[in-house]
């Protein structure tokens, strides 16, 4: 019974094309439709304990750093650029003053370059920040307080391990 | 028998639509991690647009290069490929040149080709090395070496070419990670293995023995020129093959492991901070997946992964391995991927062997589904080749279709009767109750002039039948069992063969 239904469907669809080409159409529509639901639903369930969300509480409470600090350095960051050197950062200030460099890019697990473009620096008393090279410019992912390097871990780099600045 | 032959398409058929399913669900998967562990915006198609592209230029570049690997190499002798070696041999010293006269030319020793203004990171170039170049040389080395009867002299410049060609890939890939080149020299062993099973195991001029032999020597080869091409053997081999912090990783994954929930997430999980910094941005798709839905979604993984491996194995269509002809650039793709699989599944534990599950990861999965997409194209022709052989079985008394009749008015395309063959012929056949559009093929045989019929319209699908010519008049073909049908049909089928498929050997005489 089934495979009668099934033979004189497709024996429909092969004698019409536009019908084949609509019913492709509706599929792709519905499959795509699915594809985004399914992940938007499940994303949903995860809004308070996906990793990022549960990474943005987790340094809002240990509060390792001050928001003096940011606040303070906000404007500067916004007006800093980066220059790129074969693998090498330098990062300017606004008047094109060299206010690091030569930086390093973050490398992965199998040695290859990141082309995430997350690189390390540190400023000139020595404490290491963490930023990335984005379409629009630099963003600094970590203002530089940190007095040791984050360790590299399968993956991309975290932070492992950060002592406070003061 | 034609039951069995429709069960076995639909099966092939059935393969394809679920291994298409299951990649599609491993990329759904990669698409959820990135969203929720990964920082950054990761929009909901973004990974399978990639893959979508992936699939569909390789499509392309197979279907645009398949001329290439269907037709008789040019390489046809052992000697012809050991001359190849000693050109591709000059071409690489002539590389080496450039590369230490320029800056703008690389191929040894950055991690990236660079080829004047192009620059293509080896990572992308390596598994089109290891599954198309590398199995596609071995395929032209060892078919020559068989057309010689695998002779003395044909197997020592067959082993020129093989090391040549094994020398090239060291040499390009050598400043890639020791993982990358431990897995390298795993694949080319298995692709050595592959074309000694389809092509010497079944000639009687070679022993079993001595062909398993060679397998094992070039392994050994392969593991005693490993320190040649890895430059950091750190103190153990977990320092050679990981290269990092081994104890820092194993710790993460002791700590998921130790306390996921079968379902769901752990409160444990939820509140560790360690663990939160562990998996962020961590390409471990399996332990995410154990953070967020527990031990059950993990097994359910797995358990897609197994049918995943069968799918490909089915795929793959072992036994038609000795008859298709790009079958080894086919095996060495499922290769790869059952590779990733398993050893990808027990690296997530803590099993020494670094290497990122299939369709997971953001470059390593567009590789991925290039491989898949190679070896759905080879079920492809996997079923072409099932067709062939089944061809006898698609032969139908005319009077089927075409009621029966004393004799059968046929027109060629300009509407004149049909009374010779030129090339391709399209015509038009009137049966009892309509006109068949059928193409039309002539032989010959014992002074008697026959055709076949090949319809054109869908209840006939690939059914074809045979009238006879006579006295200037299309009849049922008379006396038309035995041998004179037996040969029309082997003609028939000699005539459309595949590409795809294997040439009758041609041994070259003493």
């Amino acid at each position: 019974m089934i495979k009668k239904i099934t033979t004189n469907i497709s024996r429909i669809i092969n004698e019409n094309v536009w019908l084949a080409v609509a019913i492709v159409i509706i599929l792709i529509a519905v499959g795509v439709h699915g594809w985004k639901w399914s992940l938007h639903a499940a994303g949903m369930n995860r809004t308070d304990d996906s990793i990022n969300a549960l990474l943005k509480a987790d340094f809002q409470n240990a509060d390792v750093i001050s928001a003096d600090i940011l606040v303070d350095t906000a404007d500067w960051y916004k007006k800093l650029f980066i220059e790129i050197y074969h693998d090498q950062t330098y990062v300017f200030d606004a008047e094109g003053e060299s206010v690091f460099g030569s930086g390093q890019y973050i490398y992965d697990d199998l040695g290859c370059f990141n082309y995430s473009k997350v690189f390390r620096y540190a400023n000139g008393k020595g404490f290491i920040g963490y930023g990335k090279v984005g379409d629009n410019g630099i963003t600094i992912l970590y203002p530089d307080v940190f007095t040791q390097p984050s360790k590299m871990l399968d993956g991309s780099s975290f932070i492992y391990s950060v002592l406070r600045l003061d | 028998m034609s039951g069995s032959k429709e069960i076995q398409k639909e099966t092939t058929v059935r393969n394809m639509i679920c291994g298409v399913l299951l990649v599609l669900g491993l990329i759904w998967l990669n698409t959820f991690v990135h969203q929720n562990s990964y920082e950054g915006t990761w929009g909901s198609c973004s990974f399978l647009k990639t893959a979508l592209l992936a699939a569909f230029f390789t499509g392309i570049i197979y279907w645009s290069l398949s001329e290439l690997f269907f037709e008789s190499p040019i390489r046809d002798s052992t000697k012809l490929c050991a001359v190849g070696t000693a050109i591709s041999g000059v071409l690489m010293l002539v590389a080496m040149l450039l590369e230490l006269g320029t800056d703008s030319f690389s191929l040894y020793g950055e991690s990236e080709i660079v080829l004047w203004w192009i620059s293509i990171p080896k990572k992308y170039a390596y598994d089109v090395w290891a599954i198309i170049w590398f199995p596609y040389n071995i395929n032209v080395i060892f078919k020559a070496m068989r057309k010689e009867k695998f002779k003395a002299e044909s197997i020592f410049f067959g082993c020129i070419a093989v090391f040549g060609i094994t020398l090239e890939g060291i040499l390009i890939f050598r400043p890639m990670a020791n993982i990358w080149l431990v897995d390298l020299m795993m694949l080319n062993t298995a692709t050595l293995a592959l074309a000694i099973w389809k092509y010497a195991l079944s000639e009687k001029y070679v022993r079993k023995e001595n062909a398993i032999a060679v397998v094992i020597l070039y392994a050994m080869m392969r593991i005693a020129l490993l320190p040649l091409q890895c430059n950091n053997w750190g103190e153990k081999f977990i320092t050679f093959i990981y290269g990092g912090d081994w104890s820092e990783l194993i710790s993460g994954i002791n700590e998921i492991v130790a306390h996921a929930s079968f379902f769901g997430t752990s409160n444990y999980l939820l509140n560790s901070e360690f663990v939160h910094n562990w998996l962020a941005n961590r390409n471990k798709n399996l332990l995410q997946l154990l953070f967020y839905g527990g031990w059950a979604s993990v097994i359910i993984l797995i358990l897609l992964f197994v049918c995943f491996l069968v799918i490909l194995v089915k795929l793959l269509g072992v036994k038609n391995g000795r008859k298709h002809k790009n079958w080894l650039i086919f095996a060495t793709a499922a290769v790869m991927l059952s590779v990733r699989t398993v050893f990808g599944v027990l690296y997530s534990f803590g099993i020494p062997y670094p290497i990122v599950l299939p369709f997971q990861g953001s470059s390593g999965s567009i590789m991925d589904v290039m491989a898949f997409t190679l070896i759905l194209l080879g079920a492809l022709e996997n079923r072409m080749i099932h067709r062939f052989y089944h061809m006898d079985t698609a032969f139908i008394p005319a009077e089927e279709l075409l009621g029966f009749q004393d004799n059968y008015i046929i027109l060629d395309e300009y509407e004149n009767p049909y009374e010779e063959e030129i090339f391709e012929d399209e015509v038009d056949i009137t049966g009892a109750n309509s006109a068949i559009h059928c193409t039309a093929e002539w032989y010959t045989s014992h002074g008697r002039e026959f055709c076949v019929f090949i319809p054109h319209f869908d209840e006939a699908y690939k059914k074809r039948f045979v009238l006879e010519y006579v006295d200037r008049k299309w009849v049922l073909p008379i006396d038309w069992e035995g041998s004179i049908q037996k040969e029309i049909y082997e003609r028939h089928m000699c005539c459309n063969k595949p590409n795809c498929m294997e040439d009758e050997v041609e041994y070259t005489d003493d």
